[in-house]
């Protein structure tokens, strides 16, 4: 069982701030060693969502696949969808991933192969995260 | 909830406690890497972000992340 905070952060028009859940959790490279990687958990993300750089650096390669669309709220990126290995809390895992080919888009914690792992607690009254 | 022990993240990692705790707001939509409780690099292109905190750390030992917009962010992607 894990235990992961609320960042607190300024927003605009919310007034002073908001929190928002992050996690700490570890993505395995090509060399199999370990990157600490700080995501945004987002229960309503079907996928997690990773950077195109992030990808990049753990070794991730297109590979000659397909980018397919990946949409969100905020708009459209093409994607390369993958399995990746990672590591939250004590529990290490293959979980699908859309590698993003854009930076400039938030890095997600999403539901594939991550939330059916955990009963996962939202607590934002306590500004904490529990997946257990 | 089970009563197995719970690993408090921010307890038991430096940096994951930096970065919830600190105000990054100066870093708005840039990549940092933390390491020591610090940003030792930003950039608003991470491959460059990347390049710096390499030349500094093992990339082991850095935690790497991007400091979102101050704008209210609807995340939700599929």
């Amino acid at each position: 069982m894990i235990r992961f905070k609320y960042k607190k952060e300024q927003v605009g028009f919310l007034g002073k701030t908001t929190l928002r859940p992050v996690a700490k959790i570890f993505l395995q490279t090509k060399e199999n060693g370990w990157y600490k990687f700080t995501p945004y958990i987002d229960s309503g993300a079907d996928v997690t969502v990773l950077p195109h750089y992030v990808g990049h650096a753990i070794g991730l390669v297109q590979d000659g696949q397909n980018a397919s669309t990946l949409g969100g709220v905020g708009g459209k990126t093409k994607t390369i969808y993958t399995k990746i290995k990672m590591k939250i809390g004590e529990k290490e895992f293959l979980a699908r991933v859309a590698w993003a080919m854009d930076d400039n888009i938030p890095p997600l914690l999403g539901r594939a192969d991550v939330f059916n792992k955990f009963k996962i607690t939202f607590d934002e009254a306590k500004e904490e995260i529990i997946f257990d | 909830m089970s009563k197995q022990k719970i690993i408090d993240a921010a307890k038991t990692d430096p940096d994951y406690d930096y970065f919830i705790k600190a105000d990054l707001s100066r870093y708005e939509n840039q990549w940092i890497a933390i390491s020591g409780r610090k940003v030792i690099a930003h950039n608003k292109r991470a491959d460059l972000m990347f390049k710096k905190a390499k030349k500094l750390k093992p990339l082991e030992k850095i935690s790497f992340t991007k400091v979102l917009s101050q704008k209210p962010m609807i995340f939700s992607y599929l």
